[in-house]
């Protein structure tokens, strides 16, 4: 039985080697601070521009590491759902707004508002900042707008010189441009439940383009005039098939493939859209409005925000790598790589100069509001994916539209309420 | 006579139609992914669809060879893999040996709870495994996947050994013991040579598993120094964009390895098969 | 003298078989039953995790999801999938090695054909899911043939229609896992003794005949055995459906992993998750006495 005994502690040891691996890790950290930085933002960015912006930090600040860990948006999505139930979170996080009430709900990140004052940090250079319960939580690093994108080249053989302007003339110009014998189709959308940003994106976006709101309460007027406008679409076929498991990057290629003439979509997909498709000729404008609106239009904006997470032992290192962050110049840099505007004012990115589209992306920024109701709001995806069971439901045939508000209404009152 | 050759002729032709079929069924997805990976990505949704590329282009192998990040994938998918295999094997083993090879208090029960273990669900386990990577500091360490794993191919594993060691007859092991020989070193000397075919095709089910396995690989680590092969092709799946050449290439290195593992080793994966699964 | 040893070996080592199970089953306790039982713990909570000072409200999460309309609609569709699943992995497989032990093949032809028939296990479900939802596409390549083959007229919407995503992802859960099964009863076809056929030859048996009277008897256990195996794993399936469809369109391809998934990842309710893993548990564990029962009674 000695040897048995023998095979058993090799199995022990060969275990316990494996748990050395992890513990060596954490010894290094003793000599330098080691931050971790998770983001998506490097996958999404010019290769080598957020490895440079890391590394200058850490020769300008000897004794501080950035430990990069860049994930592409859906997984850093579900780590920071695990981090913060397991107390795991990267110390600096890049942070969709849209999920920054759980987080706090959690108590998994910090507040900023000590270390801004300590610091007599000027936050009127910054463009938008989340509060919740009175706190400051989470900062915009990079703003990106939702404008509709169309293919010029469809247009022109449509024989459509005004790029469609409200609902009616959205259809109208959709039936122009949709011809089933060329796969080609006049608008898309992406309503997948996986990543259900389609119902921020393509349909409240559209809410909002007409100064309309839907969040927290999305039974009204507004909503139910852009859900109208996605059944007509619907029924009249003029949506790309098969756009209700596509998600937003499937749309995408539509696009640039030709097969759908219209999109509403970020700014930050211009470089792929070149990238994919040199040939392609496309323009941007503002989103459609309802029919009787005429007020100041609306623009969707999604962001990339910047929080500390509480779990971490360097938060003062952490909160002067998010002011570095911040800064004019690197925040235009990154702005730059991904066609994004600066969440510091004071950024002045070059992209906006290049070329007339860029020129034009800048004037509608700066012309037009920008909202995102779903910034600050409890359980965001879960609000969009429920709100896209109950559109799929209905343009199904299964229920009407007043229906599908109500039951969106019902359950979005059940989010509510916890 | 004549009617007995056409009817051969005839059942011969239906054997070729439907192994046709079957490798058309089987193959069209596989060669479709690997007639994504040569092409441009802007190509991928080309209409009509076609199914050989425009430009022929191996950029998205070249990508993946040139990236030290995505050959770690690959290393840590091996290491991962490697370790899991071993530590089955040889801990399956050993309790195939109790088992086969003894009498005693509790086996019935302990047996059952063994394969009650098959019935957990994987998403049960992933709330807790959280919390426990995190107690053992293991959270984000080749150690997290390794132990994930081990737990979900041990039942497994320890059934098909059982099966194995049953079909040995005991007087092969009883005549070294007689000798004078340990339990372990007749385990060792006589049992696992006879038994190969077996412990080969548990450790290549083992391979796959944990080669395959997503759930617990996208939650238990967070670095992409400890990524495995299915997380970094979910790595090429951006907010905006996918990366759908080098998706299906790192899918396709991946998965060749095993192909010719198994070209190479399928005589003794179906001997072991055989025996594992017909006697117990 | 030799009896007189081996019954004095047996007293003293009447602890040795506990030895070689150890390590196993620390193991298994470390990993499965301290986890299940912490899960089962979750269960009888509210709100674990996210809310600090959890208290214990007995079975009011089961009754909460039992009573939950998208919950049935889930086990349905579960069951659908498994079961269906589980047929034609058995016939698909059947088949498959029924063909590829057939006498007409040389043994090259064998080995690479073998190879071909295992691929769609050599794969990771993420890249499957991409796959199909890439030849799948209303635009994409299956639609254009069956188009130029003259089967359909216009377009099928496989993964986004209501009426055909369950079917269309059975159908995919059944190309990716038919080869285990075929492999395991190509294994066990090598095992059936010739003799058996040649006597059943000279009796004039037809191969029909023979396959029925010979091939299944021999081939029961494990057909058996796979088929429970089975049925408990594709019940689990997660990755392959949550990447393909996420569950939908609608609730239409809702099943019980991706209900209690969107709990934990998109609701946080952690202890509703775990009870409704807890039920799958359930489920799975009477599924699992048959086949202990079909265990004992080889």
């Amino acid at each position: 039985m000695k040897k048995t005994f023998t095979i058993l502690t090799i199995v022990l040891f060969s275990c316990a080697s494996i748990f050395a691996q992890g513990s060596s890790e954490s010894a290094k950290a003793d000599e330098t601070i080691t931050l971790e930085f998770m983001q998506w933002w490097e996958p999404e960015m010019a290769p080598g521009v957020m490895e440079a912006i890391c590394s200058e930090y850490e020769a300008a600040n000897p004794g501080i590491k950035i430990k990069r860990i860049s994930k592409p948006y859906s997984e850093v999505q579900s780590q920071v759902t695990i981090g913060a139930a397991s107390g795991t979170l990267s110390d600096v996080l890049g942070c969709d707004p849209t999920w920054i009430y759980n987080l706090v709900k959690q108590d998994a990140v910090q507040p900023l508002d000590e270390f801004m004052s300590a610091d007599n940090y000027d936050e009127s250079q910054l463009a938008s900042i989340s509060v919740l319960n009175g706190k400051k939580y989470l900062i915009n690093v990079e703003n990106f707008i939702y404008p509709l994108f169309y293919n010029t080249d469809m247009f022109e053989e449509a024989g459509i010189s005004e790029v469609p302007k409200t609902h009616s003339e959205f259809i109208s110009a959709a039936e122009k441009l949709t011809d089933t014998s060329k796969n080609q189709y006049g608008w898309d959308i992406s309503l997948s439940l996986q990543n259900p940003t389609g119902i921020q994106n393509d349909i409240m976006s559209l809410v909002w383009a007409s100064d309309g709101s839907g969040v927290p309460e999305p039974n009204n007027e507004d909503v139910a005039k852009v859900f109208n406008l996605v059944k007509t679409m619907n029924d009249k076929g003029l949506l790309v098939p098969g756009f209700m498991t596509a998600q937003e990057q499937d749309k995408v290629e539509h696009f640039v493939n030709n097969r759908c003439a219209m999109m509403v979509d970020s700014l930050a997909h211009i470089n792929m859209i070149r990238e994919r498709n040199a040939d392609l000729n496309f323009d941007i404008a503002l989103p459609p409005v309802a029919d009787d609106y005429s007020g100041p239009h609306i623009l969707d904006m999604a962001a990339w925000g910047i929080t500390i997470s509480k779990s971490s032992e360097h938060p003062q290192e952490a909160w002067d790598f998010v002011k570095y962050i911040m800064s004019p110049e690197i925040n235009a840099r990154i702005a730059d790589s991904v066609n994004a505007f600066p969440g510091n004012i004071n950024g002045d990115p070059n992209w906006v100069k290049e070329d007339a589209l860029n020129q034009k992306a800048f004037a509608l920024y700066k012309d037009n509001g920008v909202r995102n109701e779903f910034q600050g709001a409890p359980e965001a995806n879960n609000l969009m994916r429920l709100m896209s069971e109950q559109l799929q439901a209905m343009l199904n045939g299964k229920q009407t539209v007043s229906q599908a508000l109500e039951n969106t209404s019902d359950a979005w009152a059940k989010v509510y309420a916890k | 006579m004549n009617s007995i050759k056409s009817k051969r002729i005839g059942s011969r032709a239906l054997v070729y139609i439907l192994l046709l079929l079957g490798v058309v069924f089987a193959g069209f997805p596989i060669l479709w992914l690997i007639s994504i990976s040569i092409r441009a990505n802007g190509e991928v949704f080309s209409s009509p669809p076609s199914f050989l590329p425009k430009v022929v282009t191996f950029a998205a192998y070249f990508k993946i060879f040139q990236s030290p990040e995505k050959i770690r994938f690959f290393i840590n998918s091996y290491v991962i893999a490697i370790i899991v295999t071993l530590v089955t094997l040889f801990i399956s083993m050993l309790t195939a040996y109790g088992f086969s090879r003894y009498d005693f208090k509790g086996k019935k029960i302990i047996n059952m709870v063994i394969i009650g273990t098959q019935t957990v669900p994987p998403i049960a386990l992933m709330i807790p495994y959280f919390g426990l990577m995190v107690v053992f500091k293991l959270y984000d360490t080749y150690g997290a996947l390794v132990l994930t794993y081990l737990a979900l191919t041990l039942p497994y594993g320890i059934l098909m050994m059982t099966g194995f060691f049953n079909t040995i007859p005991k007087s092969l092991d009883e005549a070294v013991l007689i000798d004078g020989g340990s339990r372990l070193l007749t385990l060792f000397r006589v049992i696992v040579p006879i038994s190969l075919p077996g412990i080969v095709s548990t450790g290549l089910y083992t391979f796959l598993l944990s080669w395959n396995e997503f759930l617990f690989a996208l939650t238990l680590t967070k670095s992409n120094e400890m990524a495995t092969v299915p997380i970094g092709i979910q790595l090429l799946m951006g907010q905006h964009s996918y990366e759908w050449n080098e998706m299906m290439a790192m899918s396709f290195l991946g998965s060749l390895p095993i192909m010719v593992l198994f070209l190479f080793f399928q005589k003794y994966f179906l001997a072991g098969m055989a025996a594992g699964s017909v006697k117990d | 003298m030799l009896k007189k040893k081996s019954i004095l070996k047996n007293k003293k080592q009447i602890l040795d078989p506990y030895w070689f199970i150890l390590p196993a089953m620390l193991l298994l306790s470390i990993l499965m039953l301290i986890p299940i039982i912490q899960v089962f713990r979750y269960s009888l909570m509210d709100n674990v995790i996210t809310n600090k000072t959890p208290t214990f409200v007995g079975l009011s999460n089961y009754i909460d999801i039992i009573k939950d309309e998208v919950f049935k609609s889930a086990v349905g569709h579960t069951l659908y999938f498994t079961i269906f699943s589980v047929i034609f992995h058995l016939i698909l497989g059947m088949t498959f090695a029924l063909l590829l032990n057939s006498k007409y093949l040389s043994s090259g032809f064998r080995a690479v054909l073998r190879v071909i028939f295992i691929f769609p296990w050599l794969f990771t479900p993420a890249i499957i899911a991409i796959v199909w939802r890439l030849i799948l596409d209303p635009l994409g390549i299956m639609n254009y043939i069956l188009q130029q083959a003259g089967i359909i007229n216009g377009i099928v919407e496989w993964l986004s229609n209501e009426k055909t995503v369950l079917q269309t992802l059975t159908f995919i859960n059944i190309w990716n896992g038919y080869p285990f099964y075929m492999v395991s009863l190509l294994a066990g076809l090598q095992s059936v003794p010739k003799q058996q056929y040649e006597a059943a030859l000279i009796d004039g048996a037809n191969s029909t005949k023979q396959f029925r009277y010979i091939t299944i008897p021999h081939l029961k256990p494990i057909i058996l055995s796979l088929s429970i195996l089975d049925f408990i794993w594709t019940m689990q399936v997660f990755p392959l459906v949550w990447m393909t469809t996420g569950g939908g369109p609608g609730h239409s391809t809702e099943v019980m992993a991706t209900y209690t998934y969107k709990l934990t990842f998109l609701q946080f309710e952690f202890s509703k998750a775990s009870a409704s893993a807890m039920i799958i548990l359930l489920i799975s564990m009477i599924i699992s006495i048959f086949y202990v029962r079909s265990q004992k009674s080889r």
